[in-house]
């Protein structure tokens, strides 16, 4: 399909962004692992296209407590988007189920290729050296401790994690489990074993364990 | 501080465990005003400051100086203004000097303390052991697994994104910002002591591989 459109979706998605260029940065990622996931998987590529790009565009309303759930609200957005800039009609409701079956939390049952593989790379962009940053960056928005061996990890994570430390173990470190297709899940081994070997060390370093 | 007639601390050579903890009880409250990451740094400072005491070659070390020097050195931290020549360590120097004064710590352990204190931010040069310890273990929680937390964290507050830590680590640039200074001192730590640069050498190997990583997942080299 023509490169001009999705220029066009990247563009609108954009505009939904915050000030902060987190989500921009998080949706390039996506989209590029996405997209080669979907060429090794043999799954339509427009879909998943349209998919990556647009799939949080709500993220900033649930951030700012506007919205419950941006993964909803995120596909009633994609479509106004999808329509105006004339992406096929026809493949049109398979890229709003990859936006609507995304989020991790709600562990919404992917349906579709495409969209198990959109939410394959927008998880693959939580574990790694990847994760480790973004856990630190949320962490610093939310003024959240980096760390307090007081405070022992939740059994189940709840989207509110006490300390970023806890966040890796309640979800990062969980993720690997979760994906769908083998692709996602071979890039997944090493950026785990990251995080594994990373916590290690930090807590050493926070024990003053040379 | 509560009652200047009723000394807080005994003569003597040693420090008691008490006086130890109301040093530690006054650290603590300093820190708070800083935030949430103030006191667990001064807690990982002191734990490695021991650490490194035991390691060192040197026959002497104080350790009442260095623990109670570890636990006040950012005391004054959060009395820092934005653009003025206020240095914290020599702040903190003073301040610390009058509570131990009212503890009535001996002299010689008051002067030495404040020593290390004014030191850990070159107000003086390090010239003790103990100052060149503290000094060293402050500089170390720069560094490692911690060390990137805290450039991460710092990027956050001043909206920089992954992508541009991963480039700042990457190329040499002459902007000094809140976390390229970071990522500079990580690249070239300062360090007096021999106990303190090899726990450098481990803690930069964490850096590197953590860098090597991102920048092969940000390039989708393992995908």
């Amino acid at each position: 399909m023509d490169n001009d459109i999705f220029e066009k979706i990247k563009k609108e998605a954009e505009s939904f962004f915050s000030l902060s260029h987190h989500d921009r940065f998080h949706t390039e990622r996506v989209y590029n692992v996405a997209v080669r996931i979907a060429e090794e998987e043999h799954a339509d590529v427009d879909v998943v296209k349209a998919a990556a790009l647009l799939h949080d565009v709500a993220r900033a309303l649930e951030d700012e407590g506007k919205i419950d759930d941006h993964a909803l609200e995120g596909a009633k957005k994609a479509r106004e988007v999808l329509e105006t800039v004339d992406f096929p009609k026809e493949k049109i409701p398979a890229a709003l189920h990859c936006i609507e079956v995304h989020r991790f939390r709600k562990g919404m049952e992917a349906r579709s290729l495409e969209a198990k593989i959109v939410q394959d790379a927008d998880r693959l962009d939580i574990i790694g050296a990847i994760g480790i940053a973004r856990v630190f960056t949320r962490g610093g928005w939310g003024n959240k401790p980096i760390h307090d061996p007081a405070i022992p990890p939740k059994a189940k994570y709840d989207g509110r994690s006490l300390t970023s430390v806890n966040h890796i173990y309640e979800k990062i470190l969980n993720v690997k489990d979760t994906l769908n297709t083998k692709t996602a899940k071979k890039i997944a081994k090493e950026r785990h074993r990251f995080v594994e070997h990373f916590l290690e060390r930090f807590m050493n370093e926070w024990k003053a364990e040379i | 501080m509560n009652g200047k007639r009723k000394s807080k601390c005994t003569h003597g050579d040693d420090m008691k465990r008490e006086q130890l903890q109301l040093v530690e009880k006054y650290s603590k409250a300093q820190m708070d005003k800083l935030g949430l990451y103030g006191w667990p740094h001064v807690k990982r400072v002191l734990h490695l400051c021991v650490r490194m005491a035991r390691m060192s070659r040197e026959k002497h070390v104080d350790l009442d100086v260095l623990k109670a020097s570890a636990l006040l050195h950012d005391i004054a931290k959060h009395l820092h203004k934005k653009d003025t020549a206020f240095d914290h360590g020599d702040m903190g120097a003073k301040l610390a000097e009058a509570f131990l004064e009212e503890c009535r710590l001996d002299r010689g352990k008051i002067d030495a303390i404040c020593h290390a204190i004014r030191a850990h931010t070159h107000f003086e040069e390090p010239i003790s052991v103990e100052a060149k310890i503290l000094h060293d273990a402050d500089f170390l929680d720069k560094l490692g697994a911690v060390g990137i937390a805290t450039v991460f964290i710092k990027a956050c507050l001043t909206n920089v994104t992954i992508e541009e830590v991963l480039e700042s680590f990457e190329l040499e640039s002459e902007k000094r910002s809140f976390v390229m200074k970071h990522i500079g001192w990580i690249k070239n730590p300062h360090l007096y002591t021999e106990t303190a640069q090899n726990i450098a050498e481990k803690r930069n190997n964490i850096v590197s591989a953590f860098f090597g990583e991102l920048k092969k997942e940000v390039e989708l080299k393992d995908v």
